[in-house]
């Protein structure tokens, strides 16, 4: 269901990208997701799909790249990945349910009140990468 | 980079006739509980009223109103739906948090408020009231950013208080912000001294324009419940005319 919020936001930044650089078609749109906000792959390019359809923008070709969520301990400089904790985390915060709606689905920056740093346990971490949803960048043919 | 949230917070925001931002730049001053008492004013006159809970830190609107802080938020198409609680409509940090504690660093923070400004639905509102933490940090620079309203300054009636919210004011000035009212918040049932607040305020705030909030007993008792409580009518009304 998030799925949809971030194609809307997604679909709506481009229409008004269109507007404002007068392009006649939007050809491509290249997305960065974060692991850390648990997207649905499939689901968004669905949702994008219909939605570009929805508002006018026509095919627009969607690119998606995968970041990998890095976190770095203020307290004792301890670096890891969301993969290296993803299961114990999600378990967490999902218990039995597999991909729930959790907070952290919905806020990725919430994860500092769910997670501590693995090898000291505070909560006071950075997040060096892949922490959301990015529209990168948008192609597209100019109106003149 | 594209900042997609930045497109979102206007449309979400489009139905939203009239925002509040209720602050002060101190702490303890009743910001809180006179967003709660506002809100219940004008939802008592019939008015849709939503409060945007922006004290990341010490989020307490919840909590003043009675909501069970152990549910939390369900998506909807589109993003989330506030809470209703005693009809007016609250979206909070405790809706996703819980009673856990929220160690945010200022980064996180700012972004923590655009993902709760462009997701939440609050379909239409007559009023949507925000309440600030203290400070002049990430939250109130990312709001004022975004949102354009018009502000609500409170104070106690002592020195300190007032020495802290005159710079608020001031910063509020810079931006050229509409100020409704500045309040004088009486919670401590001191004899108010025009002397500390005109020496305090003449310099950025005309004096007649401030309004006294008297101490109300049991106060958190009536917010609970739901019920504006009758000492703060009067106040609550000027300031809604202003
Ligand atoms: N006018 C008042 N009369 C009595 N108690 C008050 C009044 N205003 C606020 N309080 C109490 O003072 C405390 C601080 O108020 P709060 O609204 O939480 O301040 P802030 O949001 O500025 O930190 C609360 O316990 C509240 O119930
Ligand atoms: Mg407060
Ligand atoms: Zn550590």
């Amino acid at each position: 269901m998030h799925e949809y919020s971030i194609a809307e936001g997604i679909v709506l930044t481009i229409k008004k990208l269109r507007e404002v650089n007068n392009l006649n078609v939007v050809s491509e749109a290249v997305l960065s997701i974060g692991s850390l906000a648990q997207i649905d792959k499939d689901v968004l390019l669905e949702l994008l799909k219909i939605l570009s359809t929805e508002y006018g923008l026509g095919h627009v070709n969607f690119l998606v790249e995968d970041e990998e969520s890095m976190f770095k301990c203020n307290y004792c400089g301890f670096s890891w990945s969301w993969s290296q904790v993803k299961d114990r985390i999600m378990r967490e915060l999902c218990e039995d349910v597999k991909d729930c709606d959790n907070p952290v689905h919905f806020i990725p920056d919430l994860i500092n009140v769910f997670m501590g740093c693995p090898k000291c346990g505070s909560q006071d971490f950075k997040i060096l990468s892949g922490y959301d949803v990015k529209l990168i960048s948008v192609k597209g043919v100019r109106n003149d | 980079m594209i900042e997609f949230k930045d497109y979102m917070i206007s449309d979400r925001l489009g139905n939203v006739c009239k925002v509040l931002i209720v602050g002060s730049g101190k702490g303890g001053v009743g910001k809180s509980t006179l967003t709660v008492i506002l809100g219940l004013r004008l939802r008592d006159i019939g008015m849709k009223v939503g409060i945007l809970d922006i004290d990341l830190h010490g989020a307490s609107i919840p909590f003043i109103l009675g909501w069970n802080t152990n549910t939390t938020v369900k998506a909807v198409r589109g993003g989330f739906k506030p809470v209703e609680v005693h009809g007016i409509k609250i979206m909070s940090l405790r809706m996703f948090v819980g009673d856990r504690p929220t160690p945010l660093r200022g980064e996180r923070k700012s972004e923590v408020l655009k993902y709760m400004l462009s997701l939440t639905i609050w379909d239409s509102l007559d009023y949507l009231l925000v309440d600030l933490p203290p400070g002049m940090s990430d939250e109130l620079l990312t709001l004022v950013k975004y949102v354009k309203g018009e502000h609500v300054v409170i104070t106690l009636p002592t020195k300190t208080s007032v020495d802290v919210t005159t710079r608020y004011v001031k910063f509020l000035k810079s931006l050229n912000s509409n100020i409704l009212a500045v309040i004088v918040n009486n919670l401590m049932n001191v004899a108010i001294s025009d002397e500390v607040l005109i020496k305090g305020f003449q310099e950025d705030m005309p004096t007649s324009n401030y309004l006294v909030i008297p101490y109300i007993h049991d106060v958190e008792e009536y917010l609970l419940k739901g019920v504006t409580p009758k000492k703060a009518v009067d106040v609550i009304d000027k300031i809604i005319r202003a």
